[in-house]
């Protein structure tokens, strides 16, 4: 079995969740497919593009080539204040002090957590506690005390085309406290929205009839996803046998649980 | 040759009422709705055996109801008869077949169950649920004791080595302690003697209609995190008397179900709430159990190492890998498939009336169903993309393939 990977390091989508404040976990995760990769001596092959002709003696190809984020297009998409979520969460440093998040869906949501966390590690218990208002010595009933919200160091606004509450679509027991982590940050959201144009400005959006201009110096674009497909139908004129899972599959909602479920299943039947 | 084992706090034996135990993991409570799924009860001894199997001494099942009013949800699972022995009896045998043992929860929701038949100590809403209890009068509530007795025993004759009375998290009996939830005025309600001792009276009567050689353990809440909560004095009056009642072994209970703090999704601390375990040891004599958030051998060590508790309770850890103990025990930490604390398929199912599953390992609650051990030959495989469906896909091809080799 020979596993391709176009990257310097295995790990896709992962890598971008995996450097989201209170997301570390998602290291070991790595961690354990490096390990058993190994074990089971996998081959794998690090900065290796597949191509048709590589694949050719395969009797079973497994396509799953993941997704490239979804480009704006409207006016001044190129401008250089438009950043991917993959830029900017790879290199946040670029990003200013003024930040529109366009798109608030689950990356929306991690791109701001990243954007607004200061100095203090987000996984130290002391810390954590001063946010969340909790006294692990019980002083008061239910061992609650004041919070104390950290400070973000951006004014971040994430904004949305629809008009549904932001965050709508993140997991049942879990999207409360992303969106109260947010609040907590004091980052703002914009819902109904209409994307005009970008330029020196800023974004220019529509919203109940009025255009108005949102003064930032970043636009962080977490407008969705599409699905690298490329591979498919040249392998399936070459008459391969292929099977395509995870993000190259469906790439409208990113959804680790479905790839990794697609690909287990996958490989019980091979 | 004699190796120092890994980790060695973990690793030492511990006994708790008649059991000797040969570590300190307990496999937690997890409800998985296979409970009420068709032919669960044997899925569900596939889902306890296969952990039981690879070294967990010591499961707790998933919350069963001692009467219909106190199920989770309307049909959620409850034992109230003899003639529900025997399918409890199937799990009870699978996991002592497997050389571990198993108690069941006894959870009565109160004003947390997801039905109109919903009761509680007074008739106040949940700020979680759409139903209002209606509030038990003190004949009701002897009723609801019995209840729990007749449950306990039943749990004996199944064969279950004890039970776990799920006292906290925001459930019944943690609403008969707080004057949040309990605004009655007589023998159940006023000041706390009286507020505690539901969950007392509960404890005492059990233990005499079960005997020792059952093992008791209590679920405290010990830090509430909701207004009018218990206070610290509280928490340990109510450790005592439940420990005087007869409870063998006292877990902790972390936050309220309404509460607005996170307690065991991913962004909270590993162990940040162990040291509220800590503070009531001294106070009490019997093996304490912390929670939350532990999800690696190196933080259970430090747990115990650092004088926090007996015993460390992990359940969503034994759903991303069944084969925890035994890795941790041989040294292999590094090949544990570790619970990212996510949520996305074990709670977010349960709550979505789906079953309970792992976004890291999906063959939990499927072990009968995704099975990787393929009677054919390995192939030519490639796998393009690197990302998590490449990923698994390639290690649980390994595996399985690994798998034939062995046999």
């Amino acid at each position: 079995m020979v596993l391709f990977e176009r990257r310097s390091e295995l790990g896709g989508q992962f890598n971008y969740a995996r450097k989201i404040p209170g997301k570390e976990e998602f290291n070991e995760t790595l961690r354990y497919f490096r390990v058993m990769l190994e074990k089971h001596a996998v081959d794998v092959r690090l900065n290796t593009e597949a191509t048709v002709d590589a694949l050719a003696n395969f009797e079973e190809i497994v396509i799953a080539t993941g997704v490239v984020p979804r480009e704006l297009a409207l006016p001044g998409a190129d401008h250089p204040s438009v950043l991917s979520y993959a830029d900017a969460i790879e290199q946040p440093e670029q990003v200013g002090k003024r930040v529109a998040v366009i798109g608030a869906g689950g990356i929306g949501f991690d791109v701001s957590e990243l954007l607004s966390h200061g100095g203090r590690p987000a996984m130290e218990v002391a810390a954590w506690c001063d946010e969340w208002g909790v006294d692990l010595a019980v002083g008061e009933r239910g061992g609650l005390k004041a919070p104390q919200p950290p400070r973000s160091p951006r004014s971040i606004v994430m904004l949305q085309r629809k008009s549904s509450k932001p965050g709508k679509n993140l997991g049942k027991t879990t999207g409360w406290v992303h969106r109260a982590s947010l609040k907590q940050r004091g980052v703002e959201t914009l819902t109904g929205c209409e994307y005009v144009r970008i330029d020196d400005a800023g974004l220019h959006i529509r919203r109940e009839g009025q255009e108005q201009v949102v003064e930032v110096d970043t636009i962080v674009v977490c407008a969705g996803q599409e699905s690298v497909r490329d591979l498919i139908s040249p392998l399936a004129q070459a008459g391969s046998r292929v099977h395509v899972i995870g993000g190259a599959d469906e790439a409208a909602e990113l959804d680790a649980k479905r790839a990794i479920d697609q690909g287990t299943r996958l490989a019980a039947s091979l | 040759m004699h190796q120092a084992p890994a980790y060695p706090h973990l690793f030492r034996p511990l006994t708790v009422g008649h059991l000797t135990l040969p570590n300190r993991v307990l496999m937690g409570s997890m409800h998985t709705n296979l409970e009420e799924a068709p032919n669960g009860f044997e899925r569900l001894a596939a889902f306890y055996a296969e952990r039981a199997r690879a070294g967990v001494s010591l499961i707790v099942t998933g919350g069963i109801a001692p009467n219909a009013e106190g199920a989770v949800f309307q049909g959620a699972n409850a034992l109230t008869e003899e003639s529900q022995v025997a399918e409890h009896r199937h799990v009870v045998d699978a996991v002592h077949a497997a050389g571990g043992h198993l108690c069941m929860q006894i959870l009565h929701a109160g004003r947390y169950a997801y039905s109109p038949e919903l009761v509680g100590p007074s008739a106040l809403q949940a700020p979680i649920n759409p139903f209002t209890p209606r509030a038990l009068s003190s004949e009701e509530v002897e009723q609801q004791i019995a209840d729990y007795v007749r449950c306990a025993t039943l749990a004996q004759q199944a064969g279950y080595d004890g039970v776990e009375v799920m006292g906290s998290e925001g459930y019944l009996i943690n609403q008969f302690i707080c004057r949040r939830t309990n605004q009655r005025d007589d023998d159940w309600g006023g000041d706390f003697e009286r507020r505690m001792r539901f969950p007392v009276e509960i404890v005492k009567r059990i233990r005499q209609a079960v005997g020792e050689r059952f093992l008791l353990i209590f679920r405290l809440s010990m830090i509430d995190l909701v207004e009018e909560g218990s206070s610290w004095e509280e928490v340990v009056q109510l450790g005592q008397a439940i420990e005087a009642a007869g409870a063998n072994v006292i877990n902790t209970g972390i936050g309220w179900h309404e509460a607005r703090v996170p307690t065991i999704v991913t962004s909270v601390p590993r162990a940040a709430f162990t040291e509220v375990t800590r503070r009531i040891r001294a106070a009490l004599s019997i093996p304490l159990i912390t929670t939350n958030r532990i999800n690696m051998p190196e933080v259970a060590e430090r747990v115990l190492a650092d004088g926090h508790a007996d015993m460390v309770s992990m359940a969503r850890p034994f759903l991303a890998d069944p084969e925890w103990v035994r890795k941790a025990e041989a040294g292999l930490a590094k090949e544990i498939n570790t619970c990212i604390a996510c949520n996305q398929a074990c709670l977010d199912h349960t709550f979505m009336g789906k079953l309970t599953s792992c976004l890291v390992n999906p063959r939990a609650c499927h072990e009968t169903e995704i099975t990787l051990a393929p009677a054919q030959t390995p192939k030519r495989v490639a796998v393009v993309g690197g990302g998590p469906a490449g990923l698994a896909t390639a290690v649980a091809a390994g595996q399985s393939w690994a798998c034939r080799g062995a046999l």
